[in-house]
């Protein structure tokens, strides 16, 4: 729980009275422009630097003070994961055991590779040679070690192609005693896709919290729903209810794409309704049968950009 | 004390087989030895009143000043500037703890050094490698002088932790510790001899017990003054604490 934490550096205020509060095994996107003050939060969340004023607790310790906290309770992956480079991946993550007081080292160490998928690839190799999707899995691993129960991860997906940055998730997911995760990232559809939950950080205050689709809500009531449909021809000619849709009351747009057999709308539904219409064109049509229909879920950028631009910027 | 331990071990391995440290350890070894021939040399050609030991400990500085400031300037800038310094206080490690390890394992280092450039000269003079009038190896001088480096290496060795922690460029810390050894080399006799010379007497007495070829020779001969050593012992322990201050700054 974050309650009014501030921090200044000099006259510049970096975070000012962030307030949230994060539930056991969540999983929390944060999201903000360069220089927001994601990074500081997590620094400050992390024991790295002091907070001006304000209280943050990890469980019942009291953080925004540093050295109160247990390092059994949590752990940081830092932005650009710093690992030194002489070291072997077995021998890095012996000593982060070692120095983290987990009791049986080399059982820990094991089970942590092979979580990570890093005990046949990867154990010998020296952390210097590794690619980065490689190093991205021994910060993790290194972050698991002594299962702490929050993880606080400074873009952890910086630098991994999509299938490296995938498979990371993938990681994320599958971890065992599902730790509450609080994930800092530029990607929004990747925080869209792997966070329930986002906050959203500009100018060091905090302009939007919640689940992306009640943010979209709130932040852009006025914007057309967008609406995937996919039928199945029944007739040789059909496609005529592309024009009909264009009819009716509160559809904006109709985009047809046409395969052999089947047919590909996307509809776009403003204020005056529409979808119920729409779904009775198609549900009484003896040309087309209806096969899907899946809201486009609104993508985060619209809300980041919503959120972030320069009126609602603090 | 676990963690310490932990901790301590891997900052020695890392300077012990470090290709670079292992490149300085040779390089001090060598010059050690090419001033012990100098000093021998010396010896056989006019009679001295003091030992060649204690006579070659007075180059001491020379080592000092090659050693200290590349031992001592990577460990907390080169973290620093690298990054893995936050990994190891979020784990979260006391300041004090991270500071404490790695002064120690720069101490032992710096002690092995020594100890090596020392023992090599030992076996010389004991196997026969070189011939000379008297005993070669005297355990007075080594003992004195060894305490003297203990003791006057883990004041340099806090200075250069000290300026690791505050200047984030090695290159930085480094210039500066070897100018806080400059002066502490000859910043004491300097001021005896040219710029207090009619001052009083006091302070010309404190000077000269900070002057470190004498407190050497003192050592070497079997004197150990409290003063001196409590005062080195506080001046490390305050650079210490300061390079803890220092560690955890934005």
């Amino acid at each position: 729980m974050v309650e009014n934490l501030t921090r200044r550096f000099g006259k510049k205020v970096a975070i000012d009275a962030l307030s949230f509060s994060i539930a056991p095994g969540e999983i929390v996107g944060f999201l903000g422009p360069n220089g927001a003050g994601k990074t500081t939060t997590l620094r400050i969340l992390a024991g790295l630097i002091d907070a001006t004023s304000g209280t943050a607790f990890l469980g019942n310790f009291s953080i925004s003070r540093r050295g109160h906290c247990p390092s059994r309770l949590f752990a940081y992956m830092a932005e650009n994961n710093p690992l030194p480079d002489r070291l072997t991946v077995w021998e890095y993550l012996q000593l982060r055991a070692q120095l983290k007081n987990v009791p049986d080292v080399r059982r820990e160490v094991t089970q942590i590779l092979q979580a990570c998928d890093l005990l046949y690839r990867a154990r010998r190799c020296v952390i210097g040679k590794l690619s980065r999707g490689h190093r991205q899995r021994v910060g993790l691993a290194d972050a698991l070690l002594g299962r702490p129960q929050i993880l606080l991860l400074d873009e952890p997906t910086m630098g991994l192609d999509p299938r490296q940055a995938r498979d990371l998730r993938q990681l994320l997911r599958r971890l065992p005693d599902a730790p509450t995760i609080f994930f800092s990232s530029h990607v929004l559809g990747e925080v869209e896709a792997f966070c329930p939950r986002v906050l959203i950080l500009s100018g060091g205050k905090l302009i939007a919290d919640g689940f992306p689709e009640a943010l979209r809500h709130r932040m852009l009531p006025r914007s057309p729903q967008r609406w995937h449909g996919h039928s199945r021809r029944l007739v040789q000619d059909g496609g005529s209810l592309e024009k009909q849709l264009r009819t009716l009351p509160g559809i904006l747009e109709v985009d047809l794409r046409r395969d052999l057999e089947e047919f590909h709308y996307t509809v776009s539904i403003g204020e005056g309704g529409g979808l119920a219409a729409a779904l009775c064109l198609f549900g009484s049509s003896s040309e087309e049968r209806l096969l899907s229909w899946e809201r486009e879920s609104s993508p985060l950028e619209d809300v980041f950009l919503a959120a972030t631009e320069e009126g609602n910027t603090p | 004390m676990k963690r310490f331990g932990a901790l301590f071990f891997h900052e020695w391995k890392q300077m012990l087989f470090s290709p670079i440290f292992l490149a300085l350890g040779t390089l001090f070894l060598l010059l050690n030895a090419a001033m012990f021939l100098a000093v021998l040399q010396e010896f056989t050609q006019e009679p001295h009143f003091v030992h060649p030991t204690a006579h070659w400990l007075q180059t001491f500085w020379i080592g000092a000043l090659l050693v200290v400031p590349l031992l001592s300037m990577r460990s907390i800038a080169e973290e620093r500037s690298g990054g893995t310094l936050d990994g190891l206080l979020s784990i979260p490690l006391k300041s004090a703890t991270v500071v404490g390890c790695k002064f120690c394992a720069l101490w032992a280092h710096y002690l092995f050094l020594w100890m090596c450039s020392i023992g090599i000269q030992a076996y010389a003079g004991s196997s026969g490698c070189v011939s000379f009038p008297f005993p070669f190896f005297s355990s007075m001088e080594f003992a004195g002088g060894m305490a003297f480096l203990a003791m006057a290496g883990a004041l340099h060795l806090s200075l250069g932790l000290l300026f690791s922690a505050v200047f984030r460029s090695t290159t930085m810390a480094g210039a500066a510790t070897f100018v806080s050894l400059l002066s502490l080399f000859f910043g004491p006799r300097i001021l005896n001899q040219f710029l207090l010379p009619g001052s009083c007497s006091a302070l010309r007495h404190f000077l000269s017990q900070q002057d470190a070829f004498i407190v050497l020779e003192e050592f070497t001969t079997g004197i150990f003054d409290s003063q001196t050593i409590l005062l080195h012992i506080s001046l490390t322990i305050s650079a210490l604490v300061l390079a803890a201050t220092f560690l955890r700054r934005p």
